[in-house]
């Protein structure tokens, strides 16, 4: 049975080769009906970069190969008429940027109504009382004000919840999330995420959810992928990760995690160095000059995921907590 | 939005007062004097006593600009002392083509600079965004005066197609009126085009990169519902405010281009009135152009508070 979204073998590419600028090399990820899966890295490591690929709305200067299968349909080489159909109908996208993402211009409730009227066709007053319903929905106060205001008029919150109402509007089959709630602050994440939440629990809708927020991928992931510099790096159901980290990276990651235990006094734990660019071929691990357990073989060559245990999947040659030679 | 319209309301006649303040001081500090320019070159000493008492000249300025003041409340401005006929006659037998020249540029400068800008945006870094951008520097460089003289070289004398100067009323012959506007609309429309091209292609290019802009993408839009809605209605708010300026920049601006073709408009009485030091025809002019730059930027507001929600709700509040 084929799942809802595939992704296989994603490469984006900035400029051409040989001096390609890589922002994300050979991403495979596939997400089913009602799955949760998160992809999890730091800024710049080609995480929004591939949801947009699968929207098809990276910039023109990107250059995209591989394949991304949503639903029996390539997206990659759909034509224009094909994609404009999936987009706001059947693949829903929230951006990261709450503050910028509506049009200053209109109501938000024209702009929720926008969606509906395009890809629905219904009529204008059938299309406005549905808005207010979404905004109801998405649990806004006085929703047939609220309808009325220009985004200037909202909190950021408020923003980021016009941006759900308008991604949930159609009843898309499949719902993109980019850090949906790093612009807020934390009563309205926890609002968000409510909202995110019950969505899971009533429907079949497949979710993937862009973060760096590791409390937010235990709360709603199925399954996720670290990526690091364009690379996954590393892949399992939540469970694995967060029990067995076995890259380098995910280990870090978790370890800078603040917990309550540490008392106040202690510094956190962070990961030394930051994000290298990387060209399109670099023969070597990206994380190495960061990592702690790199060795010779690190910069010979650059490691692919290894199918370590149950579908746990790996890109490293030193995986933690992994014994040495017990991979090839 | 009423309570916006009464502040800029009474924003603009407070200016327009101060306006009145300027033009009357800035008529009465010009060299020379009214009373011996139209005596002329060897007037008597009797000749401009006359002329002082019968202006009022030897009053104190205040005086003067009160009586002023109140010949404008009661719309007699006066005789114009060069040509003998009532001031606001003078004038409004040339505002309409003067009024004329200069709507008909800035629809000029509105049909072809607002697609061009768009069409350069959406092509950016295309060979037709490089033609437009050069051809907007051609027309924002060209001399009007030359750029007319050209005109009529090569569409009047040469080739006899249009009327090389000249003017009749639109409403005794509306055919000969256009043919005579064409070449002094393009003159003075190809800066405006250039100038609202400019604009618009660079405040398209900056909504196209907006979020929102993305946002429409992903709802689904269509390309035209894109551009055509979410970034050209707020690329457009820049452009209106550039059009309302260049409305008042045509018309305190068209004196060369109405010599050029002689054509009978308030350039020309302005430029005559200059030289007589004929203070009632200067000063209504000046008034004139004052006001009209205070009511378009009324009417600049009020369109830029249509477009922006913003504008018009902080205005709004209480």
């Amino acid at each position: 049975m084929e799942k809802l979204l595939e992704i296989e073998d994603l490469c984006i590419n900035f400029g051409s080769q040989p001096d390609a600028v890589r922002a994300v090399r050979n991403l495979n990820l596939s997400v089913d009906a009602g799955e949760v899966v998160a992809l999890v890295g730091e800024s710049g490591c080609g995480k929004s970069m591939s949801a947009l690929a699968v929207m098809k709305l990276t910039p023109p200067a990107a250059i995209a190969t591989g394949s991304i299968r949503f639903n029996g349909t390539e997206i990659l080489s759909a034509p224009d008429s094909v994609i404009r159909k999936i987009r706001g109908r059947e693949i829903s996208m929230v951006f990261q940027e709450p503050m910028t993402s509506l049009n200053p211009a209109f109501t938000v409730g024209d702009q929720i109504a926008e969606t509906l009227r395009l890809h629905l066709k219904i009529s204008k007053q059938e299309a406005a009382k549905r808005a207010v319903e979404l905004l109801s929905r998405v649990r806004i106060a006085s929703p047939e004000k609220r309808a009325r205001a220009y985004p200037h008029q909202l909190s950021g919150g408020m923003r980021q919840r016009v941006m759900i109402a308008i991604a949930l509007s159609c009843n898309p089959k499949f719902l993109i999330l980019d850090e949906p709630t790093t612009a807020l602050d934390v009563t309205t994440q926890a609002q968000v995420l409510e909202i995110v939440r019950e969505l899971e629990g009533e429907g079949d809708t497949g979710v993937l959810l862009i973060t760096h927020d590791l409390g937010v991928v235990a709360d709603l992931a199925d399954r996720v992928v670290v990526m690091y510099a364009g690379s996954p790096v590393e892949t399992s159901d939540v469970g694995g990760i967060f029990s067995q980290p076995m890259h380098p990276y995910t280990n870090g990651l978790l370890g800078a995690v603040p917990r309550r235990s540490d008392g106040i006094r202690r510094r956190l734990n962070d990961i030394p160095g930051t994000v290298p660019v990387i060209k399109s071929n670099p023969g070597r691990c990206a994380f190495a000059d960061r990592c702690s357990y790199a060795a010779d073989d690190c910069a010979a060559k650059e490691p692919e995921l290894f199918d370590i245990q149950g579908g746990h999947r790996v890109a490293c040659f030193h995986p933690v907590g992994v014994e040495e030679g017990a991979i090839l | 939005m009423r309570r916006y319209l009464y502040r800029r309301a009474g924003a603009s006649f407070i200016t327009l007062v101060l306006a009145s303040m300027v033009v009357f001081a800035g008529v009465r500090a010009l060299p020379g004097n009214m009373a011996v320019a139209l005596s002329g070159e060897n007037g008597s000493a009797a000749a401009i006593a006359a002329i002082t008492r019968e202006y009022g000249l030897n009053k104190p300025l205040v005086v003067q600009y009160f009586d002023w003041v109140r010949q404008i409340l009661t719309g007699n401005l006066g005789i114009s002392p060069q040509t003998g006929q009532s001031v606001v006659q003078e004038v409004a037998q040339r505002l309409p083509v003067t009024l004329e020249l200069t709507l008909l540029s800035i629809l000029f400068g509105v049909v072809v600079g607002i697609p061009v800008g768009i069409f350069a945006a959406l092509k950016r870094g295309k060979p037709i965004d490089y033609a437009s951008n050069s051809l907007a520097i051609f027309g924002l460089s060209i001399p009007s005066f030359w750029f007319g003289i050209l005109l009529i070289l090569f569409l009047s004398v040469r080739s006899h197609i249009l009327p090389s100067s000249g003017f009749v009323s639109f409403f005794s012959n509306p055919l000969g009126n256009l043919k005579d506007m064409i070449m002094p609309v393009v003159v003075l429309g190809s800066g405006v085009a250039a100038i609202l091209m400019r604009q618009m292609r660079s405040g398209m290019l900056e909504t196209l990169r907006s979020d929102y802009v993305r946002t429409a993408r992903a709802k689904g839009l269509p390309e035209r519902a894109v551009i055509g809605k979410h970034a050209l209605r707020n690329s457009l708010t820049a452009v209106v405010t550039i059009i309302g300026l260049q409305f008042g920049v045509l018309l305190s601006g068209v004196a060369v281009t109405e010599q050029v073709f002689l054509l009978p408009g308030i350039g020309q009485l302005t430029i005559d009135s200059v030289f007589q030091r004929d203070y009632p025809t200067l000063q209504a002019l000046a008034l004139l152009i004052a006001a009209s730059y205070i009511v378009i930027n009324f009417l600049v507001d009020i369109a830029y508070s249509l477009l922006n929600p913003r504008v018009r709700l902080t205005g709004a509040s209480k």
